[in-house]
């Protein structure tokens, strides 16, 4: 089975990878939600990966005869189901933004008179009408 | 439809409760004659969804005398027309009208769409091949692939349509609360998506034979390469819209 360098290795990256996640949180580059997310499959590659046991243990359950192509299996499904979810992140993000944009041009609408929306004047008397939404 | 019919309270001409979308992307050379002509036949309120155009097109709305809503940023026709409908169902409009930006649709048709609805149904679609003669003229490739689209809704709806990528319809009260809220989006899904939606939901949907201009000024939206994707793209959401024949999606926006 794989070699003690190789667990090291591999261990080293997962533990790095943790630090890394948590300070892109520090930082707010990245959402709690997928912190949780990228901690979990994190922590359950480690196990995975320094215990030959775990892999040959699913391998031989599964029928698979050569354990590195179940992590290979295991790696390929986690990474489609995650891409999947982000696609249905995405799909909802752009919604919502396709109804803001909906939504601004309504609360925008000129009616016969362009540039005279009496509320934009009474809010923000300093700068002229005419101006609005040119930047 | 005469002008002077009145609704049931009697005050408020038919014209007044309808309201004419048009949804237009740098179409600023051929607004003015189609808001003037729109102006002249009697049709006051009219909303222009300007979908993010880099030209003057919303000036030249404003100047037409239209109401005119101006998106950020580029949506496509399905998007500026769900902005078209929000609005009507908000401001109490009875009727909503679908005209092209570009001079292909002809303002006189409008009241021959509009008493199909008085009739009863929901929507009415101007179709240009409905009529015995054929005077538009189309690409081959587009003609094939509207073709094909033809025989698929036919299969998909149990209905018979003949030209379903018409930008020009007439809507219901009532369809114009749903698609406030479920129009399609995607590009060419405001024609050929929004009619099997509609269909599916239980709305009846008629055709008017109408006769189109070829366009007054501006490009065609489609090139031959991208409506071949869009039309497998088409195909594929009709597949999966079969399995939810049933399932009502309206629910008007809030």
């Amino acid at each position: 089975m794989t070699s003690l360098r190789v667990r090291l290795i591999v261990l080293a990256v997962a533990l790095l990878f943790l630090l890394f996640i948590a300070l892109q949180v520090r930082w707010r580059r990245l959402r709690a939600r997928y912190l949780v997310l990228w901690a979990a499959i994190c922590i359950l590659v480690i196990p995975i990966v320094i215990i030959p046991a775990v892999a040959n243990g699913i391998s031989s359950a599964l029928g698979i005869y050569y354990p590195p192509a179940t992590l290979f299996l295991i790696a390929i499904i986690v990474l489609f189901a995650i891409n999947f979810q982000f696609s249905r992140e995405i799909t909802r993000l752009e919604e919502r933004t396709r109804i803001l944009a909906e939504e601004l041009a309504l609360q925008r609408v000129t009616e016969d008179k362009p540039f005279s929306d009496p509320e934009d004047v009474a809010s923000e008397p300093a700068r002229p009408a005419a101006v609005r939404g040119g930047r | 439809m005469s002008p002077a019919a009145a609704d049931a309270a009697g005050t408020v001409p038919a014209r007044d409760r309808t309201l004419v979308i048009i949804p237009a992307l740098n179409e600023e050379q051929s607004l003015p004659a189609v808001l003037a002509a729109l102006r002249s036949a009697g049709w006051h309120h009219v909303l222009v969804v300007d979908d993010g155009s880099r030209d003057r097109t919303a000036a030249q709305a404003a100047r037409g005398g239209a109401m005119v809503a101006r998106l950020p940023f580029n949506l496509g026709v399905g998007g500026a027309m769900r902005t078209g409908f929000r609005f009507a169902a908000r401001r109490g409009y009875q009727r909503a009208v679908q005209f092209d930006a570009d001079g292909q649709h002809r303002v006189d048709d409008i009241p021959r769409l509009l008493q199909r609805l008085d009739e009863g149904a929901d929507m009415a679609v101007g179709s240009r091949f409905a009529a015995a003669e054929r005077t538009y003229q189309q690409g081959r490739v587009r003609a094939g692939a509207m073709g094909m689209l033809r025989v698929t809704i036919t299969l998909l709806s149990g209905r018979r349509f003949s030209d379903t990528s018409s930008g020009f319809r007439a809507y219901s009260a009532s369809l114009i609360d749903f698609f406030a809220d479920a129009f399609p989006l995607e590009y060419l899904s405001d024609t050929v998506e929004s009619l099997l939606l509609a269909c599916y939901a239980g709305f009846s949907v008629v055709e008017v034979p109408v006769t189109m201009r070829v366009r007054e000024a501006g490009r065609p939206s489609t090139r031959h390469v991208r409506l071949v994707y869009h039309y497998l793209r088409v195909m594929l959401v009709l597949a999966s819209m079969a399995s939810r024949r049933s399932r009502r999606l309206g629910r008007v926006a809030a």
